[in-house]
């Protein structure tokens, strides 16, 4: 598939990726560089902007969260002009990384950012941001992660299916050939260079208010008015939505990033009173809306809904986003104790998606999906994996298992043996796995473990 | 105690009616002051007399006291009360610090809280933060330490968690059998939370004392055992069988499996062709012709 030019404007890392990519080749494809213009490709015609592809279902635009396994989750993505609400967690931790994942993709892409923040200065936050991983340096954490696993078959997997590596383990889709989702190091901050190099700008509300502290009677409370204006001047100055006939540069996305929004520091008493002034932050979400729809901008919001006393408020700002996502974390929870989840930090749910020119969503299947924060990376997985992980080590995946019903009423060796065959793609979830533990609970035994015959995996094995 | 002062930051001191907080707090006011640090006080709920009980003579000297108690709405008009109301108290106690460490003890935050805008309040405590390290030159984290005194009873779940959630540290204080506990909570900023338990009793001379632990005959049970959870259980699939289920699939017969009674059931002659009839009664329509029963013959 012809790969839209996406790598991203930054100079250094994506030159010495592309480089790292040609090394390892094993294909006789090559990966289209960032020189290259794509005249001939099908996709041509569509607005080509760094940090940005269509989406394989409907062509939207879509750009990266910043995090590759909420990617996939979010459906290949963020749509352009789409808010992205998140869920704080309690206290705050894993809801700002994933802010500042944002960000950094922002970077990385070379994307303009706008940061509004009423707690921190937006200059503080951009100094906070984790640092891009290259490609040779991912495989090795990778590596060093799965080296607890590590046994004489898996070693010939990992030999082989070097690639999967690179992939968490959540993707389910087709493999992306061009740098869309980027890794980052959470142990490290973003180079200096990068983020001077990089266009912020940046509303931190306590410096943009009038000194005034009391409440004003109308609708919206002051710091959304002063938030919305800041947006909408910036849409319009640098021409996002292409309505400033001065502006005659090359398209870019415009990443928004707003930050802890409805927490008391806006002004706002939603966190305090059951019975505040309850519209204010439903209209703001509204008219932010409006402007994202009508401008090349994408915005991730976080929100401190466990605050929120009002539950109803809670359902009306998630209908007014597009994409909710809620981070759950176990610190002081009883789960915490739970053995399910002592591997984990948290939850992740999914509690929205939008549809965008479609009828349909675009959820994926598995609901009990749990974060964890590495040392370096934060990972997102299906909950019961950790479970059947020691279990697969005995069934793993990149395999093909034989099966045979018990007491067949056929002889051994007869061509009516009722037989299956289980293969398990080496980027497995745990539903094929749990396929072959349910046959075997239900009588099947197994005759022969044997490599994996498919061409699409590289393996050029023999198969039982 | 020590581990309390040397954070800095917004600190609840959460009481309640049966533990009192004002102790701790004099107490923790002492410490700062003989640590050499700029203490600075807001009094709102008891006098300043009986506030400055119990602090000697050189750290009486120290304490800058500012006092809203005697008259909280300037009805007197004597122009040495601070402008502003409450919120204007509060900035004007950040503008008079000087740089360097300082501490400021407001008496109570409960007090503030029920007569000011929760969000009001909240963003001056985030400015004071702000403009102390503006002027400081250093960073306010390490410089500036505000103890607020909040009465847990008097907050709904809203305010208190909205206070919370700007706060670094909220020691909470309980106790069991006359030993007072604080509970404390700290929150760095992107590290998770810590959580300990403190046993101190404060003496008449306003010093901290602490105490290894409860006193051994009234100390409680941590837990109650937590029966380990079965992680197979209450997944969106299930592993296991109930014995009832069990039963059923062992006594399921496969269709393709050839047993023995199957055998005898295809072998034994079925039920004789008179048991089974087909009982048809002709209506009008109906033409049978016993030469041609199909009626297609063209005849």
């Amino acid at each position: 598939m012809a790969a839209v030019a996406t790598c991203g404007t930054g100079a250094g890392s994506t030159g010495s990726m592309v480089a790292a990519g040609s090394k390892n080749n094993v294909t006789s494809f090559q990966r289209r560089g960032p020189r290259a213009s794509g005249s001939d490709s099908s996709y041509s015609r569509l607005v080509s902007i760094a940090g940005t592809r269509p989406s394989v279902r409907n062509g939207q635009l879509l750009v990266s969260t910043g995090l590759p396994a909420l990617d996939q989750l979010l459906g290949g993505g963020l749509a352009v002009g789409t808010v992205l609400l998140i869920e704080e967690d309690k206290y705050n931790i894993y809801s700002s990384l994933l802010f500042k994942y944002f960000l950094a993709e922002g970077i990385i892409n070379g994307h303009t950012l706008l940061v509004a923040s009423a707690k921190e200065d937006p200059a503080d936050i951009l100094q906070e941001l984790p640092a891009p991983l290259l490609d040779d340096n991912v495989k090795k954490d990778f590596d060093e992660d799965a080296c607890n696993h590590k046994t004489a078959e898996s070693n010939i997997k990992m030999k082989i299916a070097w690639r999967y590596q690179l992939l968490p383990k959540m993707e389910a889709g087709p493999v992306s050939s061009s740098r869309f989702g980027h890794y980052y190091d959470v142990s490290k901050k973003m180079p200096q260079e990068l983020i001077e190099a990089s266009k912020w700008h940046g509303f931190f509300f306590p410096e943009k208010s009038s000194s005034t502290l009391n409440i004003e009677p109308c609708s919206l409370t002051h710091g959304y008015i002063k938030l919305l204006q800041f947006i909408q001047n910036i849409i319009y100055e640098e021409g996002f939505d292409g309505s400033n006939p001065q502006v005659k540069k090359q398209k870019n996305i415009l990443r928004i990033g707003i930050q802890n929004l409805g927490s008391p520091l806006w002004g706002d008493d939603l966190c305090c009173t059951e019975n505040g002034n309850s519209r204010s932050l439903t209209k703001f979400l509204y008219v932010l809306r409006g402007l994202l729809r009508t401008s090349l901008s994408a915005c991730m919001i976080t929100m401190p809904t466990h605050l929120i006393q009002n539950k109803a408020i809670i359902s009306r700002v998630t209908n007014l986003s597009d994409t909710v996502v809620g981070l759950e974390s176990f610190i002081g929870s009883e789960r915490e104790t739970n053995p399910l989840y002592k591997d984990y930090h948290g939850l992740i749910h999914i509690r929205q998606i939008p549809r965008l020119n479609n009828l349909i969503y675009d959820v994926s299947d598995v609901k009990d999906l749990a974060f964890k924060l590495k040392r370096k990376l934060f990972t997102i997985e299906w909950v019961q994996d950790n479970y059947l992980r020691q279990e697969r080590n005995i069934y793993p995946p990149g395999f093909s298992y034989l099966l045979k019903q018990k007491d067949s009423a056929w002889g051994e060796g007869s061509l009516q043996h009722s037989t299956f065959l289980m293969s398990f793609l080496a980027k497995g979830m745990g539903f094929p796995f749990f396929q072959l533990k349910l046959l075997l609970k239900e009588g099947f035994v197994l005759i022969k473990k044997g490599m994996l015959r498919d061409d699409s995996l590289r393996c050029s094995h023999t198969a039982i | 105690m020590e581990s309390v002062l040397a954070l800095r930051g917004l600190v609840l001191l959460r009481d309640s009616v049966e533990w009192e907080g004002r102790s701790l707090l004099k107490a923790l006011i002492k410490k700062a002051a003989l640590g050499g640090e700029q203490v600075h006080i807001l009094g709102c709920e008891v006098s300043e007399e009986e506030f400055r009980a119990g602090f000697d003579s050189s750290i009486n000297s120290r304490l800058v006291y500012y006092d809203l108690f005697r008259d909280p709405l300037n009805w007197a008009q004597t122009g040495e009360a601070l402008p502003g109301g409450p919120l204007g108290a509060l900035q004007a106690m950040c503008e008079r610090t000087d740089p360097g460490p300082v501490t400021v003890a407001l008496d109570s935050l409960s007090w503030l809280l029920l007569r000011l805008p929760c969000a009001a309040l909240c963003q001056a405590l985030c400015a004071m933060s702000r403009q102390h390290a503006c002027r400081g030159g250093g960073p306010a984290a390490e410089q500036l330490c505000v103890l607020g005194l909040l009465h847990r009873e008097l907050h709904g779940p809203g305010p208190m968690g909205a206070l919370s959630s700007l706060a670094q540290a909220e020691v909470t204080l309980s106790g069991t059998a006359g030993q007072a506990s604080a509970h404390m909570l700290r929150r760095r900023p992107r590290q998770r939370p810590t959580l300990e338990t403190l046993w101190f009793s404060v003496l008449p001379d306003l010093s901290l004392d602490l105490q290894g632990g409860p006193p051994l005959e009234s100390q409680p049970h941590p837990d109650p055992h937590t029966p380990q959870v079965d992680p197979a259980s209450h997944l969106t699939f299930n592993l296991h069988l109930s014995k009832r289920e069990r039963e059923a699939k062992d006594s399921l017969t496969l269709p393709f499996q050839f047993s023995s009674e199957k055998q005898q059931a295809l072998l034994r002659p079925g039920p004789s062709p008179a048991t089974s009839r087909i009982f048809y009664e002709p209506d009008a329509f109906d033409d049978l012709d016993p030469e041609d029963p199909d009626g297609d013959l063209d005849v």
